[in-house]
């Protein structure tokens, strides 16, 4: 007994000394997540991971940092490993987002366990030696940056049951860009926070964007974005869950204002879109977007520098033209792996898979 | 004296030997709390156990001979169950990393060096006894919708399971035929934190004109119908239960451009000093952000606390302050973000045409009634 406070009091004194936060702002800490979310890379092996029940997007230092060849990544059968390895049936796993680090090559798993309000979350990462392991964040290099959540009204004790679903998030310069909606009024912001994160008058400095898009303002929801330079200009591609896929310059967002974004390509009803990558194929630049009823997309950039968006009314798809890869079928997720490959999760009537492609 | 056998939660199994000592594996029972519950071998051989002790708690052999998995079909998932095991005199216990789940089927797997035999047994923990989860209200709570109907909230009994919204819920034609393509179907499911309201909005695409689902599909109701939200019985509970099965049946009306306007609202002020304030509205407003949007603040500033009442089809409001109401001017605050269940708020209309001017903008965060109370 008297062995044990002692191996506990040795072990709370480098959790002092290590309290300083590094050169990202980043502290020890415990991570609590309530909700299995988007997740996104940034510098060095950061991982930012959003929580929508919490409105808050977490910042942890994954220490994975180490430069690899990036072997080809190939699970069969990942949803029920990490259902076994958790001790529930595979039905009560989400897996809620991918991410792969840019530098080591592993895949980061966004996953609840039970689908209820007590679901566990956590973080599964799948290493260079095959396994998939938990991601512990009970003692780890961590910051907070907590989204401005309407308040409950002053002084009257109601409780503020609004939320702030986060559907995406991608960093790129100094900044995490988060892309969400409310479950109460209709509206869809674009954030970004400058990372690492500062605090201004006790808050977190939060941009704010609200989109339209074509004639119509629109305050539908940015499935997914992605960072692409056009003209040697940072853009941001967005498609939305009414399936437009729409570009706005990052220089056009000024806070609190509206930004009217060009409408590029419809890509049909129907659908929504899920993920989104940008790459070179043969010395020309592609995207890759895939969707929940269409495929995945391999669209060209060619002519992206447009100035008129589509404005006229439409019937099937237009602008951009895309092919849809018809041998990628089910892919819920979907991430570079290096400037040839990605690594996909795709779902069949087998169950969940990871498995690496060549970029098309 | 062991510490598993102290807690009296758990029975002896199988039997087997081993260096002929016999070795039992201890489960837990079915009706006990699994948050705590692990599974235990006991009576192992020191000189087994001496290469565990000395490789400590970096060891990861242990799976090689005990190990735990989910039964799935009648099967045990190859992949083990992750978890912490741990020694205690000559016995080794297993706690998983999260704790066992209420209905699901485990195994215990047991082989021994040198046993060909695989020793096993089987628990699964017992699931309470409990009520059938049911949709308490769906709001709008009318019986009618606008064309341009943007929103629902399906209040639960229970909390929900999450995943799986859009394949439970219909909404069905004259025909019976089920409406292709009505919802915004979003991955994350917009829950409260509770999982015990849904927030369903129908595709903005088929709702704002010019955009192309619309185009293709036509609105998703059609003013002068009739049409009928199913939430079916496939639909489950957190624990894993089907819900019971409800249905609302809905006419269509035109659609609605008005944006809400507070000045054509009715205040009544307290008729005395524990009496409500009361408010009516022409047409019905969102029902879960007149929960939190409407202050009312005294003449000091100070926004009083007390309880709220959302009146029938949620065209009234109603105020009881915790503390009687003081004679005096009061002011009611309405936050511009409050919208009607089209997704039109006092700030702005639902659906901007940008070409064309505007009816109405509110660049203000608040819009302010004022009432005495005599």
């Amino acid at each position: 007994m008297i062995r044990r406070v002692l191996f506990g009091a040795l072990l709370v004194l480098p959790a002092v000394f290590a309290n300083a936060a590094d050169s990202n702002g980043l502290k020890e800490g415990k991570v609590e997540l309530k909700s299995a979310g988007a997740l996104a890379f940034g510098p060095n092996g950061i991982l930012f991971i959003g929580d929508s029940t919490q409105a808050t997007v977490f910042a942890i230092d994954t220490k994975d940092s180490k430069q690899t060849d990036k072997s080809a990544i190939n699970v069969k059968g990942i949803g029920a490993a990490i259902a076994g390895m958790l001790g529930v049936e595979e039905s009560q796993i989400l897996i809620a987002d991918m991410a792969i680090n840019p530098i080591s090559g592993n895949v980061y798993l966004s996953v609840a366990r039970g689908r209820g309000p007590d679901a566990q979350v956590l973080i599964l990462r799948r290493g260079a030696n095959g396994e998939v392991e938990e991601l512990s964040l009970d003692s780890v290099a961590c910051a907070e940056a907590k989204l401005p959540n309407a308040p409950a009204p002053g002084g009257t004790g109601r409780r503020n049951l609004r939320s702030q679903s986060i559907t995406d998030l991608e960093f790129h310069g100094d900044r995490i860009f988060i892309a969400g909606l409310s479950n109460e009024e209709f509206a869809s912001t674009l954030r970004s926070i400058p990372f690492p994160f500062k605090k201004v008058n006790k808050g977190i400095s939060v941009e704010i964007f609200h989109g339209a898009h074509g004639r119509f303002e629109t305050r539908s929801p940015v499935r997914t974005f992605t960072f692409y330079d056009i003209a040697k200009e940072a853009h941001i591609l967005a498609a939305y869950t009414c399936t437009p896929l729409v570009k706005f310059p990052v220089s056009s967002l000024d806070v609190g204002e509206k930004v009217l974004g060009t409408t590029i390509a419809e890509l049909g009803n129907r659908n929504r879109p899920l993920d989104m990558v940008a790459y070179q194929q043969g010395g020309e630049d592609f995207i890759l977007l895939s969707n929940s009823a269409r495929g995945v997309m391999k669209i060209s950039t060619s002519g992206i520098d447009r100035k008129d968006g589509i404005e006229e009314k439409i019937s099937g798809t237009s602008g951009q033209s895309y092919e849809t890869l018809k041998d990628l079928v089910g892919v819920m997720q979907l991430d570079r792996l290096d400037m040839k490959r990605a690594v996909v999760l795709i779902k069949d009537d087998s169950g969940q898979h990871l498995k690496t492609i060549d970029l098309p | 004296m062991r510490t598993v056998a102290a807690t009296n939660l758990a029975f002896w199994m199988s039997i087997v030997t081993f260096a002929g000592e016999p070795v039992e594996i201890e489960i837990p029972r079915a009706n006990v709390d699994p948050t705590n519950a692990q599974c235990v071998v006991h009576h192992l051989p020191d000189s087994f156990l001496q290469q565990y002790r000395d490789a400590g708690a970096q060891s990861k052999g242990w799976r090689d001979w005990f190990s735990v998995h989910v039964v799935q079909q009648d099967r045990p998932v190859p992949t083990a169950m992750a978890g912490e095991y741990r020694i205690r005199g000559d016995s080794v216990g297993f706690r998983p990393r999260f704790p066992f789940r209420r209905g699901v089927g485990y195994i215990v797997r047991v082989n021994l060096p040198g046993e060909e035999e695989l020793r096993s047994d089987r628990f699964t923990f017992l699931r309470p006894a409990a009520s059938q989860a049911r949709v308490e209200q769906i709001y709008p709570s009318a019986d009618v919708l606008f064309g341009n109907h943007l929103r629902f909230y399906i209040q639960f009994s229970r909390p929900m399971s999450r995943g799986a919204v859009y394949e439970n819920i219909e909404l069905l034609n004259e025909q019976g035929d089920p409406v292709e393509a009505p919802f915004l179907m979003l991955d994350e499911e917009l829950w409260d934190p509770d999982q015990k309201r849904l927030t369903l909005l129908f595709d903005p695409g088929r709702v704002k004109r010019e955009l192309l689902p619309r185009q293709e599909l036509g609105p998703a109701i059609v003013e002068g119908r009739t049409y009928v939200l199913k939430i079916k019985d496939t639909l489950q509970d957190a624990t894993g239960r089907p819900i019971k099965p409800y249905q609302k049946r809905y006419k269509i009306l035109p659609p609605d451009v008005t944006q809400p306007k507070p000045k054509k609202w009715t205040v009544a002020p307290p008729t005395g000093p524990d009496q409500p304030l009361q408010i009516q509205f022409p047409k019905s407003l969102d029902w879960a952000m007149l929960h939190r949007v409407l202050r009312v603040v005294d003449a000091d500033g100070q926004a009083l606390a007390g309880s709220t009442v959302i009146g029938k089809h949620e065209k009234s409001w109603q105020f009881t302050p915790d503390n009687k109401w003081a004679r005096g001017k009061y002011r009611i605050l309405i936050d511009s973000h409050l919208e009607d269940p089209v997704g039109n708020s006092i700030g702005r209309p639902f659906e901007v045409d940008l070409l064309r001017p505007v009816e109405r903008t509110v660049p203000i965060s608040h819009v302010v009634l004022l009432f005495t109370v005599r």
